[in-house]
């Protein structure tokens, strides 16, 4: 019964990672990128400047550890596969779904190094702060890693940087603001 | 009715508690830091499994430990009035609902 209960559970959450991944991919892609593409042009075709998956996968880490590598990487290998077809499933390419799935919890696991401990149980889970941090840092792995999966450089570095940096913060003030609301409805 | 598991209860608690501090240091709401404080202990403590979270589990969270009794009561009853907690059906006193 209770190993039952435990893959019940597990597959509930994994089903609502990758439904979390996916609707932030889609709300980046259909909503985020048309808006800069006629805003900032100077950026096209290099990648989108809110790219909310990334606080989907710094958040899953913020909360479920290394755990979280498993829970992303069924959404972020369906959005590399939406993104580059079967151009996508080369070596190296094909490793960067890998390395988006696990730079969220690599991130937490180099900021415990400075004593920015975010784990159950430490005083600074609750700090958004180390979030963000830990998604900044998680940023900087993910681009350079993606990047080097995807064979890019220059410009589209940065342009995966501000992406991720953007899609973490626009991703938690929205979900702030869903919870403030919630709560304001009594829900 | 299917039960939402409580990995999924306890994620998104500590997801409200994790991004209430966002609204706090925004200034888009207003309490001390005592309050704060077992507001968030009250958030990150685990729901037991009728979803109440008990005034043990809150004093017992770390978030909370370094407040006095008196300290610790005046806050939990302020939250109740301020209506961020609400007590328990059933219950006079010791298990609290998040609002």
């Amino acid at each position: 019964m209770i190993i039952v209960t435990a893959v019940r559970d597990g597959f509930a959450l994994l089903m609502v990672v990758f439904a979390a991944y996916i609707v932030a991919f889609k709300l980046s892609f259909n909503v985020f990128y048309p808006v800069q593409d006629a805003l900032l042009p100077a950026f096209q075709g290099h990648a989108m400047l809110v790219f909310l998956p990334h606080g989907v996968k710094v958040l899953a880490a913020w909360l479920y550890g290394w755990k979280s590598l498993l829970l992303l990487l069924p959404g972020a290998a369906t959005v590399h596969f939406l993104l580059f077809g079967s151009d996508g499933l080369s070596f190296p390419e094909v490793m960067s779904p890998l390395v988006g799935a696990s730079c969220g919890a690599a991130a937490f696991a180099l900021l415990r190094l400075v004593r920015l401990d975010a784990r159950p149980g430490a005083p600074r889970r609750l700090d958004w702060k180390v979030v963000l941090a830990a998604g900044a840092t998680s940023s900087v792995l993910n681009s350079v890693g993606t990047c080097w999966a995807n064979g890019v450089a220059g410009a589209s570095v940065f342009a995966y940087l501000l992406g991720d940096l953007l899609g973490t913060v626009v991703l938690m003030v929205g979900l702030m603001l869903v919870f403030r609301w919630g709560r304001q409805k009594g829900l | 009715m299917m039960k939402t598991p409580h990995t999924l209860l306890s994620s998104m608690s500590q997801l409200r508690a994790l991004l209430f501090g966002v609204e706090v240091e925004a200034g888009l709401q207003k309490l001390s830091a005592p309050e704060r404080d077992v507001l968030y202990a009250a958030m990150s403590a685990h729901l037991s499994r009728d979803g109440f979270v008990r005034s043990d589990e809150i004093r017992g969270n770390a978030l909370a430990e370094h407040l006095t009794d008196p300290t610790f009561q005046r806050a939990l009853r302020s939250l109740v009035e301020k209506g961020y907690l609400r007590k328990a059906p059933g219950y006079k006193r010791g298990a609290y609902i998040l609002s």
